[in-house]
Parts: C-alpha cells; sequence; structure tokens
C-alpha cells in the first residue's frame, strides 16, 4: 500500500468520523433535556422536592420521562392466611433485576403512542417491567401485581399518561414540559432521568441526565454517625434522654406555677375588696405547684 | 411543619409526633407503663419501620421513664429493693430473650412468635385485671379464690431467702422479683417493649404490693430496661431514629408528668379498669390485623433489628 492510497483512506476515516459527530450533534439538537436542579437536598426540614424537566422536541412527537433507580435485588415477605385465621408472613420473596424506584410520565397514554416491543426493549410501562424482572414463586403475574402495590403505595411506582405538557415555540419545534414530584419516600441515590422522543409507535431519539437525592448538614451527620459510630450515637441518645427527662420535670412545674398565677391574678384585680383574700389564694395556689 | 428523620428517611409531622409522644407519657405517669406497646404499633401506622418505631420508642421511653421515675420518688412511690431485684433478673432475662429472638429469627418464626404474644398477653392480663376489679364490685362471688390464692402464698412462702420488703410493706423470697424479672427480660426481649404491662399485674396479683408502689417501681425498672435497650439496638442495629425520639421525648415527657399528677388524684380502681380495658383494645387491634386481609400482601422483609 502506497503513501498515496494511505493518505486517501485516512482521509475518508477522518470525513467518516466527522460526520458521525455532526449527525450526533444534529440528533442531540433535537431532543434536548434540561432539569432545574441535579441534586435534591435532605434538609431537616425535607418533605420531598419537585424537578422541573423541559427541554425541546421535533414537531409531531410525543414525549416519554421515564425516572428511575439503579436495578437491584429486593426481597419481601408474602403474606398467607394460615389455619384460616391469620394472616402472616409465610414465605419469602425474591425479586431481581428491579427498579427500587420507577416514575414513568408521557404526554399520552403510553400504550397508546408506542408498541408492546419499543416498550419492551426500553422498558417502559409496568407491563416491559414485568417482563424483565425474575421473581421466585409458582404465580408470577399475581406476585408482579402485589409487587407494584407495594411500590404504589410507598410512592415509588408512578406511571401517568398525558402528564408531559407539550407547547409549539416554533420552527418546527415544541416544548415539552412535566413536574416530577420527589416524596419523601424515595430514598437517597443517583436517578437516571430518560426522555423519549416517540413518533409513528417507535422512539425516535433519547436524551438522558441524571439527578441525585443526598442528605446535607445535621441530617447527614446524625445518620453517619448512626450508621459508623452506633455505640457512640447510643450513649448519646440515652444520656440526651436522659437530662431532657430530668430538665423537662422542673420546667414544667415552673410553668405550672407561673400559669397558676396567670389564672388567679385577674381574680385578684377585678375584685372588689377582697383584694387581701385573693392574694392568700395565689400564694396557696403557688404553694401547691411547688408541691 | 415536617420533620426529617435520619435514620428512618421517613418525614413526619411534627405537631402530629408530639401529640402522640404527649399522650404516650400520660399513659406512662398514669399506669406505670412503659408504652411501649403503644409507641410501637402507633408509629408503625405512621410509616415508621418497625425495627425503628421499635427502637426509638425505648429511646424516647428512656425520658418518660426518666420523668416519671423523678416525679415518684420524690413521693415516695418507688421500692428501691424490689427494684434492684426485678432489674438483676431483667437483665437475665433480657439477654435469654436476644438469644431467643435470635433462634427463632434463624427458624423464620419470629414474626408469628412476636405477633401471637402481643395477642395472648394482653388478652390474659388485661382479661384478668378488669375480671378482678368486677369481681370486687360483686363480693358474692370472690368466695372461691381464697383457697387458690393461699395455696399460691404458702408455695411462695417455701422459697427459699425470704426478706421483707418494707416500702411494699410484703414478705417474699428474692428469688421471686428476680424470677418474674427474668419473665418481663424475656417477653421485653421478645415483644420489644419495657415491660411495664406485664409488670403491674404481676406486681399487684402475685406479689401484692401496693398500686401506688406497684407504679413507681415498675417505671424505675422500666428506665433501666429502655436504657439497656437503647444502646443495644444503637450498636448493633443502627435502628435508632435520635430525632424521632426527641420529638416523641419532649411530648413524653410533658405527658408523663401530667399523667403522674392525675394518678394521685384518681382512685387505684379506676387507674386498674382503664388500664385493662387499654390492654384489652391494643390486643384486639393486633388480632383483628392478624385476621383481617391486608391491603398489601407483600411487605419488606425485614433486615437487622429483631
Amino acid at each position: 500500500m502506497n503513501k498515496k492510497t494511505t493518505g486517501l483512506l485516512g482521509l475518508m476515516l477522518t470525513v467518516l468520523v466527522l460526520t458521525m459527530i455532526v449527525s450526533q450533534t444534529h440528533a442531540n439538537a433535537e431532543l434536548t433535556l434540561n432539569m432545574d436542579k441535579s441534586v435534591i437536598p435532605i434538609d431537616t426540614f425535607y418533605k420531598g422536592n419537585t424537578l422541573n424537566i423541559t427541554g425541546s422536541v421535533d414537531s409531531g412527537n410525543d414525549v416519554v420521562v421515564k425516572i428511575t433507580s439503579p436495578r437491584e435485588n429486593e426481597s419481601f415477605m408474602v403474606k398467607e392466611k394460615s389455619v384460616h385465621l391469620f394472616w402472616l408472613n409465610k414465605y419469602k420473596l425474591k425479586v431481581s433485576q428491579v427498579n427500587d424506584t420507577y416514575m414513568l410520565f408521557s404526554s399520552k397514554n403510553i400504550d397508546d403512542i408506542l408498541s408492546a416491543e419499543e416498550r419492551a426493549k426500553y422498558s417502559l410501562g409496568y407491563d416491559a417491567v414485568g417482563k424483565r424482572v425474575e421473581i421466585t414463586g409458582n404465580d408470577k403475574d399475581q406476585l408482579f401485581r402485589e409487587f407494584i402495590k407495594v411500590k404504589e403505595s410507598g410512592k415509588l411506582y408512578v406511571v401517568s399518561g398525558s402528564s408531559v405538557v407539550l407547547k409549539p415555540s416554533g420552527a418546527g419545534k415544541s416544548r415539552y414540559s412535566v413536574t416530577v414530584n420527589f416524596p419523601y419516600q424515595v430514598p437517597i441515590g443517583s436517578y437516571n432521568v430518560n426522555v423519549f422522543a416517540v413518533k409513528d409507535g417507535v422512539v425516535s431519539q433519547r436524551a438522558t441526565g441524571a439527578v441525585k437525592i443526598k442528605e446535607v448538614g445535621m441530617v447527614r451527620d446524625l445518620s453517619d454517625m448512626a450508621m459508623t459510630h452506633g455505640g457512640l450515637y447510643g450513649v448519646l441518645a440515652v444520656l440526651i434522654a436522659l437530662v431532657a427527662g430530668y430538665v423537662v420535670t422542673p420546667a414544667i412545674a415552673a410553668v405550672k406555677k407561673v400559669f397558676v398565677v396567670f389564672i388567679t391574678l385577674p381574680k385578684m384585680v377585678f375584685s372588689n375588696g377582697n383584694g387581701h383574700l385573693s392574694q392568700v389564694s395565689v400564694l396557696k395556689e403557688s404553694t401547691k405547684a411547688e408541691e | 411543619m415536617n420533620i426529617y428523620l435520619p435514620v428512618a428517611h421517613t418525614s413526619i409531622n411534627l405537631v402530629i409526633m408530639l401529640c402522640i409522644g404527649t399522650g404516650i407519657g400520660m399513659l406512662s405517669g398514669l399506669f406505670g407503663v412503659g408504652g411501649g406497646f403503644l409507641i410501637t404499633p402507633v408509629l408503625m401506622m405512621f410509616g415508621i419501620p418497625p425495627t425503628i418505631a421499635a427502637a426509638s420508642g425505648a429511646n424516647q421511653m428512656v425520658a418518660a421513664s426518666t420523668s416519671a421515675t423523678l416525679t415518684h420518688w420524690k413521693l415516695g412511690n418507688v421500692d428501691m429493693k424490689m427494684g434492684l431485684y426485678l432489674l438483676i433478673g431483667s437483665f437475665l432475662g433480657g439477654g435469654l430473650g436476644v438469644q431467643a429472638v435470635k433462634i427463632l429469627n434463624a427458624m423464620g418464626n419470629v414474626d408469628f412468635v412476636i405477633k401471637l404474644t402481643y395477642v395472648l398477653l394482653p388478652f390474659t392480663v388485661g382479661g384478668l385485671m378488669l375480671g378482678e376489679t368486677l369481681k370486687k364490685k360483686d363480693p358474692n362471688k370472690s368466695s372461691g379464690s381464697g383457697y387458690k390464692q393461699s395455696l399460691c402464698s404458702k408455695m411462695m412462702s417455701l422459697l427459699p431467702f425470704q426478706m421483707e420488703f418494707e416500702k411494699s410493706g410484703v414478705r417474699h423470697s428474692a428469688i421471686l422479683p428476680v424470677i418474674i424479672g427474668i419473665l418481663v427480660g424475656v417477653l421485653a426481649a421478645i415483644m420489644g417493649v419495657g415491660g411495664g404491662f406485664i409488670m403491674v399485674p404481676i406486681m399487684l396479683y402475685i406479689l401484692k404490693m401496693p398500686m401506688k408502689v406497684i407504679i413507681g417501681t415498675s417505671v424505675f425498672q422500666i428506665l433501666f430496661t429502655v436504657i439497656e435497650v437503647t444502646f443495644l439496638q444503637s450498636y448493633t442495629n443502627h435502628t435508632v431514629d435520635f430525632v424521632l425520639a426527641l420529638v416523641m421525648l419532649i411530648g413524653s415527657s410533658v405527658g408523663a408528668y401530667v399523667g403522674t399528677m392525675l394518678s394521685e388524684k384518681l382512685n387505684t380502681e379506676q387507674l386498674k379498669v382503664l388500664l385493662a380495658l387499654l390492654i384489652l383494645s391494643v390486643g384486639f387491634k393486633i388480632l383483628f390485623e392478624l385476621m383481617a386481609k391486608p391491603s398489601l400482601l407483600l411487605a419488606y422483609a425485614i433486615t437487622g433489628g429483631k
């Protein structure tokens, strides 16, 4: 192979690579993903938070937004009626390769805009999740339905159609937006955000992002201490409880004394000609409170 | 106003939790029970995981019991001698109980046993107390039990190490409170409670102690039991949520004070009827939960803890 041929091949490869890069950039430009925050901090007064997801998509596309925690294995206890009397945890159930948290939002009902194959390919919807997970036990379908019920009651699984809003933004583009509610039940960790542009029953484009939920400040310090220095944490928990129990009782007695004075003082002030007697009764009440 | 719990990883309503703490503290002061058998199911109802509910409940009971013990101490209601013998037993029993839980856990039957004790014991104890109280109102029906009680007293008097418990005005063998302490310790470890609702009837019907001394001595014993449980749960299972306990203990300390003051004003019979009804209601609640079909047939497998 001479130098000319090598040079020509090199040039062709360079052009090919550049073309691929340009086309990729173009594809990304068609579907964009913006989030108003990348970290959701858990502080002392945390009661959940929201995540606003917006972006641009080609007109005529529907949009599906999926937020998931990494896949893992989970264990559950199955309740059954025992001796025709009591409902008890009978046996352990293992659910493998499942997301602890799964949230799916779409501009239309997911079943109406995507074929079953596409839903299964991208794990979009409970049916698709059910096909992928491995569940021990005999009646897999029934157990999977119960699994979804547990997750939904814990606010960890949500599937919501028509929750992504699409608005024309000109130049053949639409702006999509969805506000995702992260309840406090969603545990700390990293979450994948996937946005799918859907056209003619298939996924045409995809954009990805990530959001992290993490503890901060006193919440993080106490959590870390409880997990890594359990003994010290236990001693502190006992000591503070002892001090609180010791301090609160005299404090309440003092409050009661003040309360008694405030209740009886108006009687003394507004009594006509019996001021001396009222003062005596206040003193008696105060003495009782001290006792 | 919500507050986030760093160990339970749950957000709770501060006002509601303070009210619950106050209510349970009142019961603690009023009846001399630690409130553990009430606090665990109540916290679970509010979405706190069972192991954290039990461990944090024990932590808050440290404050409630301190407050109640101090008040009863000042009122002269604590029988120290009896309390120390009970403590020896309950520490031994607590150790045995923990081992029993470990064995039951390995066998996979721990949940069943815990729930069964939560049904059987409240019904037995509460039923006995209520029956006894009602029987006293009808003196014609009290003739048959005299022989049984005298036989029981005779057997107890045969035990060695007999001694006078001056504060309670009773004479018993030292072995008796130790054995009762062991029993209470074992049950406390299995059920995750201080054991007051078990000990109060035993002190009343077997040890024949006066009600006011029973309450004082019971909270004294509970205080040390929950201190042990709090430390062990923090050290071994990391299930004590200090923030939850702090919120509960503020409410419970206030409640315990009010409850103790009320116990001075109410008569013994009223106290016993209320306690019996409370114990029975807990039993009924758990029985109903065990028998009614649950809305969720799956539960997260508990890792660690009890």
